[in-house]
């Protein structure tokens, strides 16, 4: 898959984001998913609250991919640029949510 | 016994009332648990590798990491700092109190899902647990699977409380 500059990227059916501009072509192949896995401790509010603030999802979408990590064990909850993809993954730490990235099958 | 409750003290605190002597008591043991954060069982939770790619991880070790590891250790440390002022509610009151500035909120969500993390980690605590009544707490494990209620319960508070719009400015009229 290739994302033209400007395509909105979109995670369960939801349109979330749109892919930067400037961004060169290197980078639009096979993107980078930000993955983010179930773990016993975090509470359900907080991860919620989490993908609001890091992502600027709204409530439904972020307490959809939060029931996803909580029932499915993980979720994928971005997709794109390498470079934004470490960027949400050290967001995502820094509020301990188990959280990986891993180059898109497609 | 009354539940916890967070309120705006005034413009810029907020205050845990409420706070039962085990709550109190799990507050004031967060500096000693977030110590054990360089744990290399604790830290493989706290600081996991973020990929597959062996490059990307030798990045994240010398860059990300150590930045984690400071908003981590300064979330602790500000908490830590407040926690000096919790106090009895009352004379012969069985409640405790703490006041602590609003711009503090992030530091204690951070400190108080840590030191979650890291007792959970510490006793294998399973989803299972998780659900399951408390049984004895003689029993170090049990004990610390009510500390990480009592904390996810204070936690929740503050989750609720970040979603609350800001208190508008008085206008005179409420």
């Amino acid at each position: 898959m290739k994302l033209e500059p400007g395509a909105q990227i979109r995670i369960c059916g939801e349109q979330t984001a749109a892919r930067p501009e400037a961004e060169t072509d290197v980078s639009l192949d096979r993107p980078w998913n930000v993955l983010v896995y179930n773990d016993p401790i975090n509470l359900m509010s907080y991860v919620t609250m989490v993908f609001q603030r890091v992502f600027g999802y709204p409530r439904p979408l972020a307490e959809k991919l939060m029931l996803e990590v909580h029932h499915r064990g993980r979720s994928l909850v971005w997709s794109g640029a390498r470079e934004r993809a470490e960027l949400y993954v050290q967001q995502l730490q820094s509020y301990q949510l188990l959280a990986r990235m891993e180059r898109s099958e497609s | 016994m009354k539940k916890p409750r967070l309120e705006r003290a005034d413009a810029t605190s907020l205050r845990f009332t409420n706070l039962a002597p085990f709550f109190a008591d799990s507050l004031l043991q967060i500096p000693d648990i977030l110590a054990l954060r360089d744990r290399p069982d604790i830290a493989r939770r706290l600081f996991p590798a973020p990929s597959d790619d062996a490059r990307i991880n030798r990045e994240w070790i010398s860059l990300a990491e150590p930045e984690l590891r400071r908003l981590f250790a300064s979330a602790g440390e500000i908490m830590a700092g407040d926690l000096a002022g919790l106090e009895l509610e009352a004379r012969r009151s069985p409640a405790f109190r703490i006041v602590f500035p609003a711009n503090h909120t992030n530091a204690w969500m951070s400190a108080l899902n840590e030191a979650r993390l890291i007792l959970g980690e510490q006793y294998g605590v399973t989803e299972e647990d998780m659900t399951r009544p408390l049984r004895d707490l003689e029993n170090p494990r049990e004990l610390a699977l009510a500390r990480i209620w009592a904390l996810g319960y204070l936690l929740e508070l503050l989750v609720a409380g970040a979603e609350e719009p800001p208190p508008r400015a008085s206008s005179g009229s409420d």
